[in-house]
């Protein structure tokens, strides 16, 4: 069963423009229909455009992380993966099937967990479940196992007489969580499901995230943390103003650009003579300033040349107490690629 | 002493069969959450207390009109009040919520969340008539009471509830409670008059004792065609684009407004135009505030033959198809009144005023949509369009009155309903009691107005209207 390329008219009569910086690696397990698959897709409300003709696609197994600033289009892109929003131009599928065209067929595929759940006054948790299985179609002992299974997974079995409105914002989200697991879906579309949630909520939802994902899910999921996101996805895009600037794996962004490592670097003294002297220093870029000491960029990653800089550093007489080869932080990947991006004149780093 | 011994709670399985999985799931949550509010509770109890306090107001002094007048005034309010006022926010709680997006998830259509919420309501409405029952065999018992008269009204009062909780829920998709407000303030006046003519043409008639049975089937027709237009208005505003509510809706309104011509027949004739006009009204308003994108999966049913192409033009959704509509509308209408014309000679077309009239009624439905299409054409949200529309309503009522007020104060209605022209609503209102010649003058002005408010919109949004039409168009394959 395929669906047809059809498309909504265009109303704005937006144009076609898109490139993006693409990691090869992910495409090394490439399958005949991508569970997510968004080609061109633009989105405007009122002649402002939220989404920009944006491209990609996202293989069945994978757990892909959506990452952007507020207001960079990652609600409104993951709300036409649901089905709740509609393209402007341009258009998405899921599992092959296109989510203007096909809502419903999309609707049987996709679990959705929005970034603000939705729950009822005056209900429990146990009705809660129930309503959304007898909502979603289930009859009879089918939907009595589907709500027992999904309770047991989200550990929601000792909450099940409770009030929805008396619930945790932690267990809010497992609840959330297990509505949107109740059909057994393929794909799962996370809008920050995190967001808000305390340490141990943070970890137990992380946790549900992996066990979903060995199951083989697809998980396409978005949130701020890119620390958190980088430990659980296979892959991050990167979303800024509208446009993808970014598709690749953690690891290949931690590693960064293979031309240079950063050096964390502790002083007996103030900061200060470390950025006066790696200004002094060719290969050496002073990154950031810490409490006793700073991170420095080293030109270079072959092993003599860091060695070199470092001995350099002693020679100099620096008052140096530590220092080690830090892993590129994700956070600093995401401001480098913008950084790039800024420097280039706004255009897509490719 | 031991402490008693500690109650299992019942399995899942039990605790999960309490209602059966044929009941629509949106009846069932909303009974849930229904009968653990407040407001039903109390209204329950207030009810059954102001029932007991009646029956022995009546026990004391049998025959008593004031008993009988508050016992038939507590079921009133509870009915016509309370239980429609519960409904006031039935769909936008979702909004507000953040549930509507999750439901829209499901299989669950906007038809089927709207009739369930309906249902829900209805079926504790009729908790409150159950409970009232016992009270009314009672009254019997203590005399002077017509039980097959108290029953009928219990019967038109359970109606008329069923009504006004389908006019709140579908209101209720709006999440601006001004808007909501507004629409409910002029629906309830639109509800007086009718009860008023109701009263006049079913019970007036034969005295209010035998009550005209030909008019009160057609307020039948009018009142199931009511709670299906309001629950769909509903449904439509909340469902996806994706999703066709239009044809359906707009098919039953023309349904209805056929089956209506068959009370010609029974000599009800000015009561079947005014009933039609009521239906096509409705059907046209909200055909004429739809959204137009037109996706290719509500075209594909059409696309299958050149008759259901040219019925798409009228019945797909969108105001581009609703203006067709709107004109399919207006010759039904037309097509009644000629009926009418036939059956009891009324010569309504034989003179300048009553084509005047009719022209500026059909006006008065479409002149909001040159506004919106003059000044708003880039707005596309239906709660906008909708809510600019009863906005351009209310403000033609307001200037209307103002003319009339100034246009009496000075005595000269015919030179100056001059200065507000094309505006339909003025132009009712000040056409009567013209000469011959204004009439001409009011005619050509009034076919021109129409025109002008047909062909607009579609001229200023000709790159829309080419879409949806090519949309429908294209080939299925």
């Amino acid at each position: 069963m395929s669906s047809s390329p059809t498309t909504p008219p265009d109303p704005d009569g937006l144009a076609t423009v898109e490139a993006t910086h693409v990691d090869d690696s992910i495409h090394e397990s490439k399958s005949a229909t991508p569970a997510i698959e968004v080609t061109n897709l633009w989105r405007s409300f009122n002649g402002l455009h939220a989404v920009q003709g944006i491209s990609f696609s996202v293989e069945k197994g994978q757990v892909v992380g959506f990452v952007g600033a507020n207001g960079a289009g990652k609600t409104t892109t993951m709300r036409i993966l649901a089905t709740l929003d509609y393209p402007s131009k341009g258009g998405a599928k899921i599992s092959g099937y296109d989510v203007v065209d096909y809502p419903a067929e999309v609707r049987r595929r996709i679990g959705w967990m929005p970034d603000h759940y939705g729950t009822y006054n005056n209900m429990t948790v146990l009705e809660y479940l129930d309503f959304f299985a007898r909502a979603l179609g289930y009859k009879g002992q089918d939907r009595v196992d589907r709500i027992v299974d999904v309770m047991n997974f989200t550990d929601l079995t000792p909450l099940a007489d409770r009030l929805i409105d008396k619930l945790s914002k932690g267990m809010g989200q497992r609840l959330c969580l297990g509505r949107a697991l109740i059909h057994d879906p393929d794909v799962l579309i996370l809008d920050e499901p995190a967001a808000g949630l305390d340490p141990k909520a943070r970890v137990e939802l992380k946790h549900l995230i992996r066990i979903l994902a060995e199951e083989g899910k697809t998980v396409f999921i978005s949130s701020h943390i890119l620390s958190e996101l980088g430990e659980m996805c296979d892959s991050l895009l990167f979303i800024n103003s509208g446009k993808i600037i970014h598709h690749g794996s953690a690891e290949s962004l931690r590693k960064g650009s293979s031309e240079s490592c950063i050096v964390s670097v502790q002083l007996a003294e103030e900061p200060e003579q470390l950025r006066e002297w790696a200004e002094l220093s060719p290969n050496v870029e002073f990154l950031d300033a810490t409490k006793k000491g700073g991170r420095i960029k080293i030109n270079s990653t072959e092993e003599n040349v860091v060695a070199s800089v470092l001995r350099r550093m002693i020679k100099d007489e620096l008052p140096v107490i530590e220092f080690h080869q830090e892993e590129r932080k994700l956070e600093d990947a995401f401001i480098e690629i913008l950084g790039e991006i800024e420097a280039q004149g706004g255009s897509i780093v490719n | 002493m031991s402490s008693p011994a500690p109650v299992e709670p019942q399995p899942l399985d039990a605790r999960l069969s309490d209602f059966s999985s044929r009941l629509s799931p949106i009846v069932v949550k909303e009974l849930r959450q229904g009968m653990r509010t407040n407001l039903f509770v109390i209204a329950f109890i207030l009810l059954q207390t102001f029932m007991i306090l009646c029956m022995l107001a009546g026990l004391a002094n049998p025959g008593s009109n004031d008993a009988t007048g508050f016992f038939w005034f507590f079921i009133i309010a509870t009915m016509m009040v309370i239980q429609p006022l519960r409904g006031f926010s039935a769909l936008s709680s979702e909004y507000q919520l953040n549930t509507m997006d999750l439901i829209q998830l499901t299989r669950l259509n906007g038809w089927r969340i709207t009739f369930g919420k309906w249902a829900a309501l209805n079926a504790q409405g009729l908790l409150f008539l159950v409970g009232v029952l016992p009270y009314l065999v009672i009254r019997y018992f203590v005399g002077n009471v017509n039980l097959v008269y108290d029953f009928s009204a219990i019967l038109t009062i359970g109606v008329a509830s069923a009504l006004a909780t389908a006019i709140t829920i579908g209101v209720s998709v709006f999440r601006s409670i001004v808007l909501r407000g507004i629409l409910l303030v002029v629906l309830l006046i639109l509800g007086i008059v009718a009860i008023n003519l109701f009263n006049y043409s079913v019970l007036g008639r034969s005295g209010g004792i035998t009550p005209d049975l030909a008019n009160g089937l057609l307020y039948a027709v009018a009142s199931v065609f009511g709670i299906f237009f309001f629950l769909s208005f509903g449904a439509s505003r909340i469902a996806p684009l994706s999703e066709n509510q239009a044809t359906r809706k707009r098919l039953i309104a023309i349904g209805s407004a056929l089956l209506c011509q068959a009370f010609h027949l029974l000599g009800n004739s000015e009561e079947a135009i005014a009933v039609t006009g009521v239906i096509l009204g409705l059907a046209c308003i909200d055909a004429l505030t739809e959204p137009l994108p037109i996706f290719s999966s509500i075209a594909i049913p059409f696309r299958r033959s050149p008759i259901l192409r040219i019925l798409g033009i009228f019945l797909s959704p969108g105001w581009c198809s609703g203006i067709f509509f709107f004109l399919l509308c207006s010759g039904i209408w037309v097509g009644s009144i000629l009926l009418w014309d036939l059956t009891a000679s009324a010569k309504f077309f034989t003179n300048f005023e009553g084509p005047v009239l009719f022209l500026s009624l059909c006006n008065l439905i479409i002149f909001p949509l040159l506004i919106l299409h003059l000044f708003f054409a880039k707005h596309s949200s239906h709660h906008f369009t909708f809510g600019l529309y009863i906005f351009t309503q209310a403000s033609l009522f307001g200037i209307t009155l103002m003319a009339t007020v100034i246009a009496n104060a000075l005595g000269k209605w015919e030179d100056y309903v001059y200065l507000f022209v094309p505006l339909p609503s003025v132009f009712i209102a000040g056409n009567a009691g013209g000469s011959e010649a204004d009439e001409a003058i009011h005619f050509w002005i009034a076919v021109s107005t129409f025109f002008v408010c047909v062909c607009f919109p579609l001229l200023r949004q000709h790159r829309s209207a080419r879409a949806f039409f090519s949309t429908l168009w294209q080939n299925s394959d």
